[in-house]
C-alpha cells in the first residue's frame, strides 16, 4: 500500500522496493547508522550485530525454502556447518583466498542441499522435516568421521578473514566485511520473491497441485529452493568461522535449526522482512533475558538457580507460541498493519 | 533518471562515510576512568544438557570465594566482581557471553565446561585474556593458547585407567579388555587415538568404542555390541549423570551389570551420588576432585568454613552443600583469586590486565591449594597445572565415593609443545 498521493505511473515505479523520498531518506539513514555503529557503540554491540547479521543470512535462506516455497526444513544448521568447514578447509589447507572461499562454500552447501532435496519430490510436511533432520545428522556424522580433513570431533581452526593482505582480526574490522555481505544477500533474497522463480515458489507453497497443473515443474523448483536456502546457509557458515576462530561439530546443533525456524515464524513466513524482524526480535529478546537473569537472581536469591536460569528457554519458547497463536503471520504482518494504519489515519480507526 | 540520481547520491554518501570513519573514530568519546573493581568473567551451564549434573549446587556456592574475599576487604582494598552468564551449552551464547565479559573489562575468565573453554579459547588468546578452568582436552593445553587448566585431560584420564587395569590384572592367560561408552563429542572421542597407541604399548585391548547422544533414550544397541566383545571393564564417559544412569539401567535389563567392572569418568564421579539410585554400587570412578566427606583434607574444612558464612546448611548433613563438581569450581575460584592477588601485588590495580594475570598464573610453582588438588605449576609453555587423579569406589549405602588410591600422576604427559607422550 502506497502513501496517500503517491501513484505508480511507470513500471519502474511499480517495481521499486524503495519508492518515495522519505523511504529513500530512511533507507540511507539506516545504512549510515549501521555502517557507523562501531564509532558509537560498544564492542559487545558490534560483535552482537555481526552475529545477528550472520544469523540473518541463514534465516533468509530458510525463509526462501520455508516461507516462499512452503518446504519446512530443520537442516539449516547442518548446511551452515558445510559452509563453515568448506571455507575453513579451502583457506587453511588449500590456501584459497577468503573472498573466493566464501562463495565456493555457498555453492558446496547448495550442492549438498540439492542431494537432500531429492526426497521433496515424494514427501512433504512433517515427513520432509524428518528428512531434513536426517540431513543434519548425516552432515555432522560425516564431519566427525573425516578427521584428516575436518579435525573430526576436535574441530579445526578457522583462520581470520584475509583479503589482499588485510586481515580482519578484530570485530570492528570484520564488521565492515560482514555487514555489506548481509546487505547484498538481503537485496538478493528480496528480489528473488519478485522474479519468475519466486512466484513459482509461492505458487508451490499455496497449492502445489494447482502449480503443477499450471506448468510449474515442482521437482526442479523445490530442488532450486533447497539449493538457494543451502547457499545462504553456506555463506553464513563461511562467515561464522573467522568470527569464532575455531569450528567444531558442536557449533552446529539441531537446536539452532529449531531457533532459525522460530525466527522465521516470529518474523512472518513468506517475506524477507519477516526474516529480518524475526532474527532481530529474538536476538534482542536474548539480550534482554541475559540482562534480566542476574537482576532477578539478585532480587530473589531464593529462586536463584532455577527461575533465572530457565528464563531464556521459557521466554524464547513462549515467544514462538504467542506468535503462533496471536499473530501467526508474524511481525511483518503487524508492520504492514501499522503502516496501513498510519497512512490512512484518521480513517484507519 | 531520478532513480539514477538517487543511486549516485547513495553511493556518494556511502563513500563519504567510509572515508570519514577514521576522523569520526578519533572524535568518539573517550572511555571513562577505571572504577576500583576487578572484573572477571564466569561462564557456566545453569541450563542445557550438562546442567543436570549440577544437582543441588547453586551459583551462590560457586561465587562464595569472591564474596568472602570482598567482605574481607578484597585484594588490597579492591573488590573482585564476577560477571556471570549462562551459556546453556551453546557455542553462540558462549561467544556472545565472552564478548560481553571482554567489553565489561574482564581480566580473566572462568569457563566451567569444556565446550565453553574450547569455544572461546581462540578469541581469548587473540584478545589476551587468560582462561582458568578445569576443562582439559588435548587442544586446551596448547602452550600457544591462553587457557590454564587445573585438571588432567581425558587422554591422561584414560591412560591412567589403562595403567590401573594393567597393574591390577591377575589373569596371565590373556590381556584385559576395556570398552568405552561415551558421548558423541570431544569428551568421548578426543582421547581415542592416543589411548589406542598406549594400550598397544603396555598390552591392553581396547574397544569397542560406543557413542551415544547427549541425552540418550535407549543405549541397548550400543551395550549389545559391547556385550558381544566381552570386555572386562567398561568406561562411562559423559558430561552428566543422566547418561550414566540410562546406560546402567539398560545394562541391568541386559544382565550386564555384574558381568563387567564399570569405571566412571571424571564427570560422573564429580556429580552428586544421589542420582545413582539402586544401581552402580561398587563401580569404580576416577577423578581429580575432592568430596565433602574428606574432612582429613585441610582445604575441605576451609571450604566448609567459608561456605558456612554465606550458605544455609543442607538439612541432611547440617553443613553447606557441595559435591565433587563444586569442589572443582571452587578450587578454580581460589586459583583465580591467588593469580589476581599476585598480579595486583606485582603491577598494581591500575595496570592489572589480561597479560598481567597470565604472568601471575605462570608464577605458580607447586602452589598448594590445601589438598583440594595436587600442587599447581604453570609456566610460559605449561598450561596444565597438574595431572594427578585418584581412583574411587562407590559405596551406595553410604552414598559416597571412597578413595581407593592416593594421587596418581598420569602416565601420559604433555611436553612444552603440547604433544602427549607416554611413560
Amino acid at each position: 500500500m502506497l502513501p496517500c498521493g503517491t501513484f505508480n505511473e511507470t513500471y519502474a515505479q511499480d517495481m521499486a522496493i524503495v519508492r518515495t523520498r522519505l523511504q529513500w531518506g530512511l533507507f540511507i539513514a539506516a545504512i549510515i547508522g549501521v555502517l557507523t555503529l562501531p564509532l558509537y557503540a560498544s564492542g559487545y554491540i558490534v560483535s552482537t550485530t555481526i552475529a545477528t547479521g550472520i544469523t540473518l543470512i541463514a534465516v533468509m535462506g530458510l525463509a526462501i525454502v520455508t516461507g516462499y516455497c512452503g518446504q519446512f526444513s530443520l537442516g539449516q544448521a547442518g548446511f551452515i556447518g558445510v559452509g563453515a568447514y568448506t571455507s575453513a578447509i579451502l583457506v587453511s589447507q588449500l590456501h584459497v583466498p577468503f573472498l573466493i572461499a566464501v562463495p565456493v562454500a555457498g555453492v558446496v552447501a547448495a550442492l549438498v542441499g540439492l542431494i537432500f532435496a531429492i526426497p521433496s519430490l515424494r514427501i512433504k510436511g512433517f515427513y520432509l522435516v524428518m528428512v531434513t533432520i536426517g540431513a543434519h545428522f548425516i552432515i555432522v556424522w560425516t564431519i566427525i568421521h573425516l578427521p584428516k580433513l575436518t579435525g573430526g570431533a576436535d574441530g579445526m581452526v578457522a583462520p581470520w578473514a584475509n583479503i589482499g593482505g588485510f586481515t580482519f582480526d578484530s570485530d570492528t574490522k570484520y564488521f565492515y566485511f560482514v555487514i555489506p555481505v548481509v546487505i547484498l544477500m538481503t537485496f538478493l533474497a528480496r528480489n528473488i520473491g519478485r522474479t519468475r522463480v519466486g512466484r513459482a515458489f509461492v505458487a508451490i507453497r499455496d497449492n502445489d497441485l494447482a502449480a503443477e497443473v499450471m506448468g510449474i515443474n515442482l521437482f526442479s523448483y523445490k530442488m532450486l529452493a533447497f539449493a538457494m536456502s543451502a547457499f545462504y546457509a553456506g555463506i553464513a557458515g563461511a562467515l561464522w568461522g573467522p568470527f569464532l576462530g575455531r569450528i567444531s561439530p558442536e557449533h552446529f546443533t539441531l537446536l539452532d535449526a529449531v531457533w532459525y525456524l522460530g525466527m522465521v515464524i516470529v518474523g512472518g513466513m513468506g517475506s524477507i522482512l519477516g526474516a529480518v524482524l524475526g532474527t532481530v526480535f529474538l536476538r534482542i529478546l536474548r539480550e534482554v533475558v541475559s540482562y534480566l537473569t542476574p537482576v532477578v537472581a539478585t532480587a530473589f536469591p531464593a529462586l536463584e538457580r532455577f527461575a533465572p536460569a530457565t528464563f531464556g528457554s521459557i521466554v524464547f519458547a513462549l515467544a514462538v507460541i504467542v506468535f503462533l497463536i496471536a499473530e501467526p503471520r508474524g511481525l511483518s504482518h503487524r508492520w504492514e498493519i501499522f503502516k496501513a494504519s498510519y497512512r490512512l489515519w484518521p480513517f484507519s480507526r | 533518471m531520478k532513480q539514477k540520481k538517487y543511486l549516485v547520491l547513495l553511493v556518494s554518501l556511502l563513500a563519504a562515510v567510509v572515508l570519514a570513519t577514521p576522523v569520526l573514530g578519533a572524535c568518539a568519546p573517550q572511555a571513562p576512568a577505571k572504577e576500583k573493581v576487578i572484573k572477571i568473567g564466569y561462564l557456566l551451564d545453569l541450563t542445557g544438557p550438562v546442567s543436570v549434573s549440577l544437582g543441588k549446587n547453586t551459583l551462590a556456592t560457586w561465587l562464595t570465594p569472591y564474596r568472602d574475599l570482598n567482605d574481607r576487604g578484597g585484594i588490597n582494598g579492591v573488590r573482585v566482581e564476577p560477571m556471570w552468564e549462562d551459556y546453556a551449552f551453546n557455542v553462540d551464547r558462549a561467544v556472545a557471553a565472552y564478548k560481553k565479559f571482554k567489553d565489561g573489562g574482564a581480566v580473566v575468565i572462568h569457563p566451567i565446561t569444556t565446550l565453553a573453554a574450547e569455544a572461546i579459547q581462540p578469541l581469548s588468546t587473540r584478545d589476551r585474556i587468560p582462561l582458568v578452568g578445569n576443562s582439559t582436552t588435548d587442544k586446551l593445553v596448547d602452550p600457544t593458547q591462553w587457557h590454564y587448566t587445573l585438571s588432567p585431560s581425558y587422554t591422561q584420564m584414560f591412560a591412567s585407567i589403562i595403567k590401573y587395569v594393567k597393574d591390577n590384572w591377575k589373569d596371565t592367560s590373556r590381556k584385559p579388555r576395556i570398552a568405552q561408552i561415551a558421548w558423541d563429542a570431544p569428551i568421548g572421542r578426543g582421547h581415542i587415538a592416543a589411548s589406542e597407541a598406549y594400550a598397544k604399548q603396555i598390552g591392553v585391548d581396547l574397544g569397542p568404542w560406543e557413542f551415544i547422544p547427549l541425552i540418550p533414550l535407549d543405549t541397548t544397541p550400543n551395550l549389545l555390541r559391547i556385550k558381544d566383545a566381552k570386555p572386562d571393564f567398561v568406561v562411562l564417559q559423559f558430561g552428566n549423570n543422566i547418561s550414566a544412569v540410562s546406560v546402567l539401567r539398560d545394562a541391568l535389563k541386559l544382565g550386564m551389570l555384574d558381568k563387567v567392572t564399570w569405571i566412571n569418568g571424571f564427570q560422573n564421579v564429580n556429580a552428586a551420588v544421589s542420582n545413582w539410585e539402586a544401581i552402580g554400587d561398587g563401580t569404580l570412578g576416577i577423578s581429580d576432585t575432592i568430596f565433602p566427606e574428606e574432612t582429613n583434607i585441610p582445604g575441605v574444612n576451609a571450604l566448609f568454613d567459608t561456605l558456612g558464612k554465606y550458605i544455609a546448611p543442607d538439612p541432611a548433613t547440617k553443613k553447606p552443600y557441595f559435591d565433587g563438581t563444586t569442589g572443582l569450581i571452587l578450587r578454580a575460584d581460589l586459583a583465580v583469586i591467588e593469580a589476581l592477588t599476585r598480579g595486583v601485588n606485582k603491577v598494581g590495580f591500575e595496570k592489572l590486565d589480561g597479560p598481567a594475570v597470565k604472568d601471575a598464573l605462570e608464577t605458580f610453582k607447586d602452589y598448594d591449594l590445601k589438598g583440594l588438588v595436587a600442587p599447581l605449576t604453570f609456566g610460559p609453555t605449561k598450561r596444565q597445572g597438574q595431572s594427578s587423579m585418584r581412583f574411587f569406589q562407590l559405596d551406595f549405602k553410604a552414598k559416597q565415593w571412597k578413595s581407593q588410591t592416593n594421587w596418581i600422576q598420569s602416565p601420559a604427559q604433555y611436553d612444552d609443545t603440547g604433544k602427549i607422550a607416554f611413560k
